[in-house]
């Protein structure tokens, strides 16, 4: 494992997020001028969720062994429906107010979890946290000092440029489920 | 009360930029009592309010019209939105399997429809709205429940955006606005939003 940083966090991002360019709808763009959908970023990104698409059976094996010990709910069903994200995501209710979320990123070998503010379940993180380890061989975890830190220059659709961090950005919108 | 309050003002939310106060001497009057022992209340308050002629006596303008003279408490300032659950489509693209604390998908795209009262400018938003079939906390939705929430979430989300900004502007800014209104007033539902 080498150490992450956030620079290398950054190139992999603005490979799939187009700077400097907000993600109005085609009837907005004047002729001419560059639309969002079309870049090469954007595209890279479609590319990335078609290759989630093909290899989601291996997400949908460990979600389904964690989901014999946990309650735990599948937050990548729409990625089945055809839609562009960035990773696989998925959460595990303790009471039915506190979930830890978790997510594997298709942009990059990374992965994430979001823990409520309540320590007693971190062991249940580190169990995911092996799980996906043991799934995906290579994959990192990304830290919070590095995954929310802003994302200069980036917006999608439904995160507005200076609200992207890294998290969102590697692993979608959802990582915003559990709170803060 | 609140839900009372919520279902009636979810009929059509007022948004009121720069006219925020209102004074009963040059605006309407809501002339039904309120809700149970409150006053009358002023329309500009954001209540009481409908399209479907609850007013005692005429309104000196129609507020939706774009054409008509404006009353002059909302000249320039007030937009009116009303979503229909029929805006709303919603398709199954993926069947609920029955495993795990959720399953299945559908989808609705919608082409909403804003209009500026003081120009009298009108425009859309495209949105497309995804949401689970079944979900741990709000059990099974179906396609009309779906509707629903989203008729409540973009009158909500429409009711704090600002209408002075260009149309592909306020469309981008719609979309964010949506997800927090949605992650307020139905927490945890595993929505998607574009």
């Amino acid at each position: 494992m080498t150490n992450l940083t956030r620079s290398e966090l950054l190139d992999l991002v603005y490979r799939f997020y187009p700077r400097a360019l907000l993600p109005f709808e085609r009837r907005h763009v004047p002729p001419g001028e560059p639309f969002y959908d079309d870049t090469e970023e954007h595209q890279r990104l479609v590319e990335a969720s078609n290759r989630g698409r093909a290899e989601y059976p291996t997400w949908k094996a460990m979600i389904r062994r964690l989901g014999d010990r946990y309650s735990l709910e599948n937050l990548s069903l729409h990625l089945l429906s055809g839609w562009t994200d960035s990773a696989y995501s998925a959460g595990i209710w303790f009471t039915e107010e506190t979930a830890l979320s978790f997510h594997v990123s298709l942009l990059g070998p990374y992965y994430g979890i979001h823990l409520p503010r309540l320590s007693e379940e971190e062991p249940v993180a580190r169990e995911v946290a092996r799980e996906i380890e043991a799934t995906y061989p290579g994959y990192q975890r990304i830290p919070p000092e590095l995954g929310d830190e802003i994302v200069p220059d980036v917006a999608t659709s439904g995160c507005l440029m200076g609200d992207m961090t890294i998290y969102i950005c590697l692993f979608s919108k959802y990582w915003t489920w559990v709170e803060p | 009360m609140r839900t009372l309050f919520r279902s009636i003002a979810s009929l059509l939310v007022m948004v009121v930029a720069g006219c925020t106060t209102v004074d009963p001497d040059e605006c309407w009057i809501n002339t039904s009592g309120g809700f149970e022992d409150e006053q009358p209340i002023p329309i500009g308050a954001g209540v009481g309010a409908t399209s479907s002629g609850d007013f005692g006596s005429p309104p000196a303008a129609e507020p939706l019209s774009a054409d008509g003279e404006s009353n002059p408490c909302m000249a320039g300032s007030v937009t009116y939105v009303s979503f229909s659950p029929s805006e709303f489509p919603f398709v199954t693209t993926l069947p609920d399997d029955g495993t795990g604390d959720g399953g299945g998908f559908q989808v609705a795209k919608a082409n909403l429809e804003f209009k500026r009262t003081s120009t009298g400018s009108v425009w859309y938003c495209g949105i497309t709205i995804g949401m689970p079939l079944r979900n741990h906390h709000y059990g099974k939705i179906s396609a009309s429940r779906a509707a629903d929430i989203s008729v409540d979430v973009t009158e909500e989300a429409a009711a704090k955006m600002k209408y002075d900004l260009p149309p592909g502007t306020f469309c981008i800014m719609f979309v964010p606005a949506v997800e927090a209104a949605f992650q307020s007033m139905y927490p945890k539902l595993g929505q998607v939003v574009k």
